[in-house]
Parts: structure tokens; sequence; C-alpha cells
């Protein structure tokens, strides 16, 4: 079954984050509380991890660009 | 016992020009509960300071002058205004030394009226131990009279990390032969037996000690009663000794039964004295209520000698738990 | 590297920012270090967050480089750049961070958590306004001892709305503590970030409640930085009271830079990313004909190169025991 996860609300200070850095690539099979990627807001550079293990199928964000809150960041299949 | 408090600070610092005194109306009006007489005029006004209202502002004042190697005591007029500060004392305070491997401590007193009693209230009549109790880096230290204050005050100042001194407001009144020469039998997490005994352990602190001493005065059982005068540390090997001995543990404690200090001591002392105990360990408290103000109830809400005496009886007699008078009369 | 050499190094540091080149050799230093420190965060060998101040590289070389080692300064979990300022060596910065025996506070302190007596730092706070009243406090010693020592307390806007800050600089007005307040209000871009939470657009504007002079600096020129708070500690070293400085600043997430060269990126961080700190006083540095364009570029490779190894080195450090975490919680036995 394909999850299509979410960013949570990351920062008391904005809704806003950029992808500095993804940690894994399609394909990747990973962990539940896995580091998937390293986000920055205006103050914070923070972990983003993953909800469940599974498999990697789709990034929807590419790096450098910026998500929101209750946006989709990628898929895993689980 | 106010006396004995102001004559510990004024000795203090008359021994070392370092130790600072500051708080709402310490200087000129010598303390609400005139803890501070006399000391702005002998030590002067840079030494003995008059606050703003503002707790967090000014317990994070005596953070930062004990950081730079000053000796801050620091009154907070009513323990539950420490709620407003909470952080600079149990986050800062008490980290100080640890986050900086010891290059920059906290050596200051934090001194706080604290008990019910006195009509003061629901929000001005808590002991509040337990605020402070499970903060690694923080000693909380309670006397129970003016002998003890002036012993323990002493201490406090000399310690070189955080110590929480807490007043039993009940007791400032109260007068005894204080003898200044004893102040170094005062340690930091060292109890005191109060009363010798053979059959029961009864520990206490801060203004439940002179309940605890009516009551084994008053009962046909020989009980033991200990004075923990500290709650961080606190002294588990003194009352263990005396539990292997008697065989059964009573605890009495001026504050609300759940989560109080006298639960730690059930169970360090419970678990040591296990093989030994006869009867079950027994802490005698307040209701899990706030303190109500009307005289009739805040005489009910604080465990009287009587009781303490009664339910000892119990114990002894039947091996079983009294219950408490709330259960039983509640509604 | 021996004892001595290490503990003299840091102070040896802090004297070199009397020389500008120098400055700007810290300030690059701050940059690549913090950049470092974003890709150990990546990579999986810190843990958590981390808060990283590239872009406001001019605040805090500017403020080392015009107080002394005796002047006791309080700063936040936005402490690296502040702490390398100050003269504390990178690989006492970075082993910490790695939580290594190396670090300035033997690995036990991490990221949020660094001190330094040496240079003046207290241990750097994790909670929002708590240091405020604490360099207060630090201040009021001085003022005790009699000496013209003065106090630094550095906090973010955020702080500016907490209730700390209010009690803390009230009593300091008061009393007239040696002490100067400097918040680095490092929101990017529009307006709105700001008026969502503060009330006021200029937190400078809050001083004239306390009665104390409130500044709005640039603070992407480290000259004019200087110059702002070398007022306001003389004024606190001759007993006149505290000064609330106000810097406005800008935190580069993700998107620094350290090229000595103009830089015009597309998108809204344009403007910015114009007033790069390191890239203003590049110019100024060539423009004053202090260095060619070709000798900072090989500054910067220098630094790059001694960031780096300073990482390698710190990594070599080893992880702090399980007996360190019993260390210094208390003095030991009291009275």
């Amino acid at each position: 079954m394909l999850h299509r996860i979410e960013l949570h609300k990351i920062a008391e200070t904005t809704d806003v984050v950029v992808i500095d850095r993804w940690n894994v690539r399609v394909g990747d099979v990973v962990e539940a509380n896995q580091s998937l990627a390293s986000l920055e807001t205006d103050k914070v550079t923070v972990d983003f991890t993953s909800p469940m293990a599974g498999t990697v199928t789709e990034l929807l964000i590419a790096e450098g660009d910026e998500a929101r809150t209750g946006e989709q960041m990628l898929v895993i299949e689980a | 016992m106010r006396q004995a408090i102001a004559a510990a600070i004024a000795d203090e610092m008359a021994a070392d020009d370092h130790v600072i005194l500051l708080g709402e109306d310490v200087a000129e009006a010598e303390g609400v509960f005139k803890t501070s007489e006399g000391l702005l005029e002998r030590f002067g006004p840079e030494r003995v300071r008059d606050t703003p209202i503002a707790e967090m502002g000014f317990i994070g004042l005596a953070v930062g002058v004990a950081a730079a190697g000053y000796r801050p005591v620091v009154e907070i007029m009513f323990g539950e205004f420490m709620g407003v500060a909470l952080d600079q004392l149990s986050t800062q305070a008490a980290k100080m030394r640890y986050l900086s491997r010891g290059e920059f401590t906290s050596p200051m007193v934090v001194r706080m009226s604290v008990g019910p009693g006195l009509g003061f209230g629901a929000q001005h009549s808590q002991t509040l131990e337990t605020w402070f109790a499970n903060t690694p880096g923080l000693k909380v230290v309670q006397p129970s009279g003016a002998q003890s204050a002036y012993g323990l005050l002493r201490a406090a100042i000399q310690d070189d990390d955080p110590v929480v001194f807490l007043e039993p407001r009940i007791l400032y009144g109260e007068r005894e032969e204080v003898d200044t020469s004893t102040y170094l039998d005062y340690e930091i997490g060292k109890a005191r037996t109060a009363v010798s005994g053979t059959d029961v352990t009864l520990v206490a602190l801060g203004q439940a000690v002179p309940i605890a001493i009516a009551a084994a005065q008053a009962s046909s059982v020989s009980v033991e009663v200990i004075d923990l005068g500290s709650i961080s540390p606190w002294d588990a090997d003194a009352v263990a000794a005396s539990v292997e001995r008697t065989g059964r543990l009573v605890i009495v404690e001026a504050n609300p039964y759940s989560g109080g200090w006298g639960a730690e001591i059930v169970a360090e002392v419970g678990s040591r004295c296990f093989g030994k105990l006869v009867a079950p360990a027994h802490r005698i408290t307040c209701p899990d209520v706030p303190v109500p103000y009307s005289a009739t109830l805040e005489e009910r809400y604080i465990p009287t000698a009587e009781s303490v005496t009664d339910q000892i009886a119990h114990l002894v007699g039947s091996g079983t738990l009294p219950e408490p008078w709330w259960k039983k009369e509640k509604r | 590297m021996t004892e001595t050499a290490t503990a003299t190094r840091p102070l040896e540091r802090r004297k070199e920012l009397s020389d500008p080149l120098m400055r700007h050799r810290r300030m690059i230093e701050i940059r690549h270090a913090e950049d470092i420190i974003k890709e150990l965060f990546a990579s999986g060998l810190i843990a958590g967050s981390t808060h990283t101040c590239q872009g406001q590289e001019a605040v805090s070389v500017g403020i080392a480089s015009v107080i002394r080692p005796t002047d006791l300064v309080g700063c936040t979990y936005r402490g690296h750049g502040h702490a390398l300022a100050l003269g504390i060596e990178p690989v006492s910065v970075i082993a910490e961070i790695l939580g290594r025996q190396g670090g300035t506070t033997g690995g036990v302190g991490g990221s949020m958590h660094l001190s330094s007596k040496e240079v003046g730092l207290m241990p750097t706070t994790a909670i929002i306004g708590a240091g405020i009243p604490i360099s207060a406090g630090a201040a009021w010693a001085a003022q005790l001892s009699g000496t013209d020592d003065i106090a630094i307390s550095l906090f973010g806007d955020g702080a500016s709305n907490i209730g700390a800050f209010h009690e803390g600089i009230n009593i300091a007005a008061v009393w007239k503590l040696p002490v100067v307040f400097i918040c680095e209000n490092n929101l990017y871009g529009e307006y709105s970030r700001i008026d969502s939470t503060t009330a006021v657009e200029d937190i400078a504007d809050r001083a004239s409640s306390y009665g104390i002079p409130g500044v709005v600096v640039d603070g992407q020129d480290i000259d004019v930085v200087m110059a702002a708070v070398t007022t306001a500690v003389d004024r606190a070293r001759a007993g006149d009271g505290p000064t609330l400085i106000e810097m406005k600043t800008y935190r580069y997430a993700g998107h620094s830079r350290s090229d000595p060269a103009t830089y015009r990126p597309a998108g809204e961080l344009d403007e910015w990313l114009l007033r790069d700190p390191i890239t203003l006083h590049a110019e100024k540095l060539m423009a004053d004909g202090l260095a060619t364009q070709a000798e900072l570029e090989a500054m910067d490779a220098e630094v790059v190169a001694s960031v780096e190894q300073a990482v390698e080195n710190a990594k070599m450090s080893p992880v702090a025991e399980i007996a360190d975490m019993f260390a210094h919680v208390t003095a030991g036995k009291g009275r």
C-alpha cells in the first residue's frame, strides 16, 4: 500500500521549510524513525524522520525547494 | 525561628564579604516575616538589596552574580512565587556547574516561606518540596525550629551548590534556646533523632516535626522521631538504621498525599528494610485538595499530633494501615 | 599540542581581532564551520536539531572585537558563531557538538551548551530569555567588585516577547547595571514574519519602556556593529547603565555563500544575499587596499582547509565516557 507522507509542524515560528538534503533515494528501504531528510527553517535545522518502515517509491519535493506544513513530501510503500 | 534566620545570614555576611542578600522588602522593611532584621543597617545597601516584584528577573540576577563569584541569598516571599521563576533555579542554576565542567558555579541559597496553617489560602500555603526534589544539582533543606534553622542556613550559605531553603512559616514565631556555637553539627543531608524510641520510626520534616514530637510524647508506644532536615539529599542510612530496629515506618507530612516527599522515603526504606518490617509503611498527610482558607477546614487539613498518636496506636495494635480521615468522613 | 598551548590559543585568537584582516578571517571561519556542522548534522553524526548562524557573522565577530575576556557573555543555543568569535578554537566547538571529550564541555553539553571561562563565555542556554537576567547578574558582580568590566546579553528576536526580557532589563535599568543587551533579529524578508508574534516592528523601540537607549543597527556591516557596541560598552563602563541594541541581521537557511566575489542568485533572498557580511567586508578591504581579490581567495581556501582539519581532529577526540556524566553535578560533599 502506498503512503503519501505529509510534513508535520516542525518549528514553532514558521510553517515553511526548505529541503536541505534528502538522506534517502527512490528504492531505499527505510525503518521507522530513520532520518529521511534534513530540513531548514528560519531558525533551525532539523531531522525529518520516517513514521513507518517501508520502501521509498517517490520523492515529491526537490532539494533546495520549500515545503509547507501539511504538504506531501514523499511516498513510501508499506 | 525568624531571629535565628536573621542571625545566620548576618553571621555568614560578617564572615564572608561576598555573601549578599536580595529579595522583595528584605532591606528597608527587614523582611515581611522580619527574617532580615538589622541587616540593612549593619551591612549597607549594596549588600542588602530590595528588588522589584520580578522573581524570574532577580533569581536570574542571583544566578549571574553567583556565576561571577558572589554568594547570593535570595528571598522568595511565598514559596509559590518560585513558580514564575523555576527555570532560573531548576534549569539554569542547577546545571551551571555541569554545563561548564565546574568553571562557573551557583553558590546561592534561595530561601522561601512555605506551609499551611496561617489562613493564607490556597496560593500561599503549599510546602512545595517536590517542585525541587527531583533535580540533580539542587539541594533542598527544611529546618524545624530556631536551632536547626540557624545551623542549616549557615550550612546552606557555605555550600558551593544551589540550595533551596524552605522555611516553615508557621514556625517563624516559635522560640527556643539557640546555641550558635554548634552550627557545624548541622549538615545538609544528615538527619537528627529528635526523640529516641524502640517500636516505631516516625519521620518528619519542617512543621511536621513538632507535630511528630508531640505525638510521640503522648503515645503509649515507644516512638522514635527522626527530623530529616533535608529532602535532597536525604539521610536514608539513618532512617533505615532506625527502621531495622523498630520494624515500623510512619511518615508525617504537611502536604497532600499523592506524590508527596514521604513516598520517596517509603520506597527507599521500604525496599531496603523489607524483611524487617512488621507492619506496612504508613504515611500521614494532608488530603489531595488545595489548602482551604476557613480556619475549621484548614485545621482539619493538617495532621494533628492527636491523630498521629491514634494512627500509630492502630498500626501497632493491628498491624494494618489506618484509613485516612477523608476516606471515612469526607461527605 | 601541549596543555599550555591549548590554554592560551583562545586568548591569542581574541587578540588577533584587532586586525581587520583577522576579523575577516574569523567571519569566514564561522561561515565554513557552520556549513560543515550542517553537513555533519545532515549526515547523521549529530542528533536532534542544530542552530546555525550563517549570515550573522558580523555581529559575533564585531562584538568579540571590542570587549575584554573579563567581560562575561551570556548567549543562547545559537552560539557556535559567538564561541568561535570569542576565541574558542573550531576543534573544541566541533568536538562538543559531536559529544567528544575534547569539546568545551567535555561532550556533556552538546551544541546548545558551549562554555569557556577563559574567554568569558558563560554556558550557553537553551531556554529563551533565561540568559537576560543572568547576564544582568554577571554585570552586577562587576558593579559590586568595583571593576569597570561589563556583561553582554545576547538573545534573539523571540526572546523580546518573553517575561525574562522585561524583568531582566527593568532591573538592570533601575540598578544601572553595566550590561549591554544585544538582540539579534534574524528574520529574513517580510515584515509579516514578525508581526504575527511581536507587537512592534523594531525591538529597539522597547528600550524606551525601561528608560534606556535603544539602537537599531545594520548587523551585516561589521564596522557599524563595532561602533555601536563600543558606544554601549563605554556607556556601561562609565556607570551610566544598560543599552538595548537591535542588530538587524539574517540567517541563510541553506543558502550560505562565503565567496568574496559578488553573487546574484534568483529568488526572494536576493536583497539579503547582497548584504552578506563577508562579501560586504571583502569589498571594503579591497577598496581600502588592505587585501586583493587573490589574497582573499587564498585566505578562504586556507580557512576551509583549517576548518576541515579541525573536524578531523574533533572526530579523533574520544567519545565522552560514562564517568563524565557523573562529574561536576555538585561540589561534592558540602558542609
